[in-house]
Protein backbone atom coordinates (compact mmCIF):
# COMPACT_ATOMS: atom_id res chain seq x y z
CA UNK A 1 0.00 0.00 0.00
CA UNK A 2 1.31 3.22 -1.13
CA UNK A 3 1.38 5.84 1.95
CA UNK A 4 0.35 9.63 1.14
CA UNK A 5 2.70 12.08 2.41
CA UNK A 6 1.95 12.89 6.22
CA UNK A 7 3.44 16.29 6.31
CA UNK A 8 1.97 17.68 3.64
CA UNK A 9 -1.54 15.99 4.56
CA UNK A 10 -1.32 17.05 8.17
CA UNK A 11 0.38 21.03 7.15
CA UNK A 12 -3.18 22.70 7.92
CA UNK A 13 -4.11 21.14 11.00
CA UNK A 14 -2.72 23.00 13.62
CA UNK A 15 -4.12 21.87 16.75
CA UNK A 16 -6.84 19.58 17.93
CA UNK A 17 -6.89 16.10 17.15
CA UNK A 18 -7.15 13.84 13.96
CA UNK A 19 -7.59 10.74 12.40
CA UNK A 20 -5.63 9.75 9.22
CA UNK A 21 -6.76 7.08 6.93
CA UNK A 22 -4.39 4.00 7.15
CA UNK A 23 -2.84 5.06 3.42
CA UNK A 24 -2.27 8.36 5.43
CA UNK A 25 -4.15 9.83 2.38
CA UNK A 26 -6.67 11.89 3.94
CA UNK A 27 -7.81 13.05 6.81
CA UNK A 28 -10.97 11.47 8.44
CA UNK A 29 -12.32 13.63 11.03
CA UNK A 30 -10.51 16.90 12.82
CA UNK A 31 -12.11 18.09 16.18
CA UNK A 32 -10.83 20.22 18.71
CA UNK A 33 -11.06 17.54 21.40
CA UNK A 34 -10.11 14.16 21.87
CA UNK A 35 -13.85 13.27 22.21
CA UNK A 36 -14.68 14.70 19.27
CA UNK A 37 -12.60 11.80 17.06
CA UNK A 38 -12.51 9.41 19.78
CA UNK A 39 -14.13 5.67 18.42
CA UNK A 40 -15.59 7.71 15.03
CA UNK A 41 -13.76 5.18 12.92
CA UNK A 42 -12.71 1.77 12.88
CA UNK A 43 -10.16 1.97 10.75
CA UNK A 44 -7.02 4.93 10.67
CA UNK A 45 -4.84 6.27 13.12
CA UNK A 46 -5.58 9.22 15.94
CA UNK A 47 -3.06 11.83 16.57
CA UNK A 48 -2.69 15.54 18.06
CA UNK A 49 -2.28 18.12 15.27
CA UNK A 50 0.65 20.70 15.61
CA UNK A 51 1.60 23.16 13.45
CA UNK A 52 5.31 22.23 14.33
CA UNK A 53 6.62 18.65 15.13
CA UNK A 54 10.33 19.96 15.80
CA UNK A 55 12.47 20.98 18.73
CA UNK A 56 11.19 18.43 20.96
CA UNK A 57 13.32 16.92 23.40
CA UNK A 58 12.22 14.32 25.84
CA UNK B 1 14.02 -32.96 25.75
CA UNK B 2 12.27 -29.65 26.15
CA UNK B 3 12.20 -27.31 23.31
CA UNK B 4 13.31 -23.75 24.04
CA UNK B 5 11.09 -21.08 22.84
CA UNK B 6 13.13 -17.59 21.57
CA UNK B 7 12.74 -15.08 23.94
CA UNK B 8 11.72 -12.46 21.16
CA UNK B 9 9.55 -12.94 18.53
CA UNK B 10 9.97 -12.22 14.94
CA UNK B 11 11.06 -8.35 14.45
CA UNK B 12 8.08 -6.09 13.01
CA UNK B 13 9.56 -3.15 11.04
CA UNK B 14 8.15 0.41 11.11
CA UNK B 15 8.91 2.87 8.95
CA UNK B 16 9.29 6.44 10.86
CA UNK B 17 6.96 9.02 9.80
CA UNK B 18 7.50 12.47 8.78
CA UNK B 19 5.08 15.18 10.30
CA UNK B 20 5.28 18.79 9.82
CA UNK B 21 7.82 21.19 11.00
CA UNK B 22 6.71 24.87 11.00
CA UNK B 23 9.77 25.69 8.51
CA UNK B 24 11.41 23.42 6.00
CA UNK B 25 10.94 19.93 5.74
CA UNK B 26 9.13 17.61 8.12
CA UNK B 27 10.91 15.30 10.96
CA UNK B 28 10.86 11.67 11.14
CA UNK B 29 9.50 10.65 14.40
CA UNK B 30 9.62 6.63 15.45
CA UNK B 31 5.64 6.07 15.54
CA UNK B 32 3.78 2.82 16.58
CA UNK B 33 0.12 2.51 15.98
CA UNK B 34 -1.50 0.92 19.41
CA UNK B 35 -4.77 0.49 21.15
CA UNK B 36 -5.58 1.48 24.28
CA UNK B 37 -8.16 0.02 27.04
CA UNK B 38 -9.03 0.49 30.14
CA UNK B 39 -11.90 -1.00 31.90
CA UNK B 40 -14.60 -1.51 29.30
CA UNK B 41 -13.52 1.64 27.66
CA UNK B 42 -11.46 1.33 24.57
CA UNK B 43 -10.48 3.37 21.88
CA UNK B 44 -10.63 2.94 18.16
CA UNK B 45 -9.05 3.41 15.70
CA UNK B 46 -5.30 3.44 17.19
CA UNK B 47 -3.28 6.03 18.27
CA UNK B 48 -0.01 7.20 17.28
CA UNK B 49 2.32 6.91 19.95
CA UNK B 50 6.12 7.61 20.23
CA UNK B 51 8.67 5.44 21.22
CA UNK B 52 10.81 7.45 23.19
CA UNK B 53 14.33 5.76 24.49
CA UNK B 54 14.54 8.80 26.41
CA UNK B 55 11.38 8.43 28.64
CA UNK B 56 11.68 6.26 31.80
CA UNK B 57 7.87 6.23 32.33
CA UNK B 58 5.23 6.22 29.66
CA UNK B 59 2.65 9.14 29.10
CA UNK B 60 -0.74 9.85 28.10
CA UNK B 61 -2.34 12.36 27.07
CA UNK B 62 -4.66 14.20 29.72
CA UNK B 63 -7.53 14.29 27.41
CA UNK B 64 -7.31 10.74 26.71
CA UNK B 65 -6.95 9.89 30.45
CA UNK B 66 -10.44 11.22 31.05
CA UNK B 67 -12.07 9.80 28.05
CA UNK B 68 -10.30 6.12 29.56
CA UNK B 69 -12.65 6.94 32.40
CA UNK B 70 -9.85 8.81 34.72
CA UNK B 71 -10.81 11.93 36.53
CA UNK B 72 -7.62 13.28 37.64
CA UNK B 73 -9.20 15.99 39.80
CA UNK B 74 -9.74 13.42 41.95
CA UNK B 75 -6.22 11.88 41.97
CA UNK B 76 -3.04 13.07 44.11
CA UNK B 77 -1.16 15.23 41.72
CA UNK B 78 2.58 14.75 41.96
CA UNK B 79 5.87 16.87 41.57
CA UNK B 80 9.34 15.68 40.75
CA UNK B 81 8.88 15.01 37.41
CA UNK B 82 12.27 15.73 35.73
CA UNK B 83 12.59 16.55 32.27
CA UNK B 84 15.31 18.35 29.05
CA UNK B 85 12.62 21.62 29.91
CA UNK B 86 12.92 21.32 33.98
CA UNK B 87 10.09 20.34 36.25
CA UNK B 88 6.79 18.77 35.84
CA UNK B 89 3.44 17.85 37.84
CA UNK B 90 1.66 15.00 37.06
CA UNK B 91 -0.56 12.25 37.85
CA UNK B 92 0.22 8.93 38.33
CA UNK B 93 -2.93 6.96 36.55
CA UNK B 94 -4.36 4.10 39.62
CA UNK B 95 -4.66 1.34 37.49
CA UNK B 96 -2.34 -0.32 34.37
CA UNK B 97 -3.93 0.26 31.04
CA UNK B 98 -4.15 -2.66 28.19
CA UNK B 99 -2.10 -1.69 25.19
CA UNK B 100 -2.39 -3.57 22.12
CA UNK B 101 1.03 -3.66 20.20
CA UNK B 102 0.23 -5.11 16.78
CA UNK B 103 -2.10 -7.88 17.95
CA UNK B 104 -0.67 -9.13 21.05
CA UNK B 105 -2.09 -7.07 24.53
CA UNK B 106 -0.12 -6.15 27.79
CA UNK B 107 -0.68 -3.95 30.25
CA UNK B 108 1.14 -1.04 31.50
CA UNK B 109 1.11 1.74 33.94
CA UNK B 110 1.13 5.39 32.75
CA UNK B 111 1.57 8.86 33.94
CA UNK B 112 -0.32 12.22 32.77
CA UNK B 113 1.66 15.76 32.65
CA UNK B 114 -0.23 18.25 33.76
CA UNK B 115 0.60 20.42 30.85
CA UNK B 116 -2.40 21.25 28.16
CA UNK B 117 -0.09 21.69 25.21
CA UNK B 118 1.82 18.76 24.37
CA UNK B 119 3.00 17.53 21.50
CA UNK B 120 2.13 13.95 21.41
CA UNK B 121 -1.18 11.63 22.39
CA UNK B 122 1.16 8.96 23.94
CA UNK B 123 4.41 8.51 24.86
CA UNK B 124 5.71 4.97 25.24
CA UNK B 125 8.55 4.69 27.54
CA UNK B 126 10.98 1.98 29.34
CA UNK B 127 8.13 1.35 31.72
CA UNK B 128 6.06 -0.21 28.49
CA UNK B 129 7.38 -0.75 25.10
CA UNK B 130 11.56 -1.37 26.17
CA UNK B 131 10.41 -3.49 28.70
CA UNK B 132 8.05 -5.69 26.30
CA UNK B 133 10.18 -5.76 23.38
CA UNK B 134 13.47 -5.43 21.87
CA UNK B 135 13.81 -2.27 20.21
CA UNK B 136 16.40 -1.09 16.85
CA UNK B 137 16.59 2.16 15.72
CA UNK B 138 17.80 2.15 12.35
CA UNK B 139 17.35 6.41 12.04
CA UNK B 140 19.43 6.35 8.56
CA UNK B 141 17.52 4.02 6.91
CA UNK B 142 14.47 5.76 8.65
CA UNK B 143 12.61 2.71 10.38
CA UNK B 144 12.66 0.87 13.53
CA UNK B 145 12.34 -2.88 14.54
CA UNK B 146 10.48 -3.97 17.44
CA UNK B 147 10.85 -7.55 18.44
CA UNK B 148 8.15 -8.36 21.17
CA UNK B 149 8.91 -10.45 24.11
CA UNK B 150 6.98 -13.93 23.90
CA UNK B 151 7.40 -14.53 28.11
CA UNK B 152 5.00 -11.65 28.61
CA UNK B 153 1.38 -11.73 28.29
Amino acid sequence: MALGNLENLLRKYTSGWVVISKDQKRVLVHGKKFSDVANKFDSGYILKANKDFSNYVG
Amino acid sequence: MSVKVPLYESPIKIFYRKLPKLLGHGIDWPLIDIGLKHKSVSIDPKLLALVDSGASNSILDPEIAGYLGFDLTKLPKRSGGTSASGGYSYWALPDPISVNIYGRTYTSNFVVIDSPNQMWSCILGHDSIFRLSKILFNTPKKYFEVSLRSDIN
